[in-house]
């Protein structure tokens, strides 16, 4: 196959309408309040499990012992997503959140879940902004700390 | 005429790759793997091209070579391969998965989105 050089033109003309694009999509997303659900975007759903340490407040969470439980913080109250082993609880309490650094610096709780295992270790918690919507998502972290164990 | 298929196909499948991540909530994660990958992809391709011309001029006689449209959909593909694996294979994170363009690391960059969409548009105008 032969190749024919682009016209310079037609050539710097398409990469600046990459750049035009990449620029314009990635400033509505920047500029829009999706952004800003969590403090810092690496605090929002990395899928990655990455904490072990003792989960704070059980009880008061009305979390029983020996079993998966995924905690959603959210104030409002939102909807709870649809799991497979695992529990779910849900708190709107600020001390609580702030022990999970679900709480942001102005005092917003949440929205996001916390995954304890069922050791009663906390192994996951993430800024998000609708957990019932990720179902599928969060499953496949639970599933992943239930395997590990 | 491959030229105009190629860039029809790369809008296709980064179509595509916004819907799937939109649907989890997750444009952030499609603005910095895309654009860092594709920064890397193009960066890559302009090197690989760059060395070829000096030492062979393999690319002028071959006639086939990558666009940067190619190259940066290869190079965002290669980023978001963690996030393929968890979408199609419901593999979670690991740590290691950093070889992947630094699919892990990268979340924690200062200004993360304006970040690499400068060092997209550097390696684009390179």
């Amino acid at each position: 196959v032969k190749h024919r050089p682009v016209h310079p033109r037609l050539r710097w003309l398409a990469i600046g309408a990459v750049a035009i694009v990449a620029t314009v999509g990635a400033g509505i997303y920047v500029l829009s309040p999706d952004s800003d659900v969590a403090p810092v975007q690496g605090l929002r759903q990395l899928d990655l499990v990455y904490l072990d340490q003792p989960a704070p407040g059980l009880d008061r969470l009305g979390v029983e012992p020996g079993r998966p439980a995924v905690i959603l913080f959210c104030r409002p109250r939102c909807a709870e997503p649809t799991l497979t082993g695992a529990q779910v609880s849900q708190s709107d309490d600020p001390e609580l959140a702030a022990s999970y650094a679900l709480l942001t610096s102005s005092g917003r709780v949440g929205p996001g879940y916390a995954l304890v295992d069922a050791a009663g270790q906390l192994r996951y918690r993430t800024f998000d902004p609708a957990p019932a919507q990720h179902a599928k998502e969060i499953q496949i972290l639970v599933d992943a700390v239930t395997s590990a164990r | 005429m491959r030229g105009w298929i190629a860039a029809g196909a790369v809008v296709a499948a980064e179509v595509v790759l916004y819907w799937q991540y939109a649907e989890l909530d997750g444009e952030f994660h499609y603005w910095l793997h895309g654009l860092f990958g594709a920064a890397l992809g193009v960066a890559v391709s302009t090197a690989a091209r760059l060395i070829a011309r000096r030492r062979w001029t393999v690319t002028r006689t071959t006639g086939w070579r990558l666009t940067p449209w190619e190259a940066a959909l290869l190079g965002h593909l290669y980023s978001a391969f963690p996030d393929v694996m968890f979408l199609v294979a419901d593999v979670p994170h690991h740590r290691w998965m950093d070889v992947f363009a630094f699919h892990i690391t990268a979340h924690f960059v200062p200004a993360a989105i304006p970040t690499v969409l400068v060092v997209f548009l550097l390696a684009l105008a390179g």
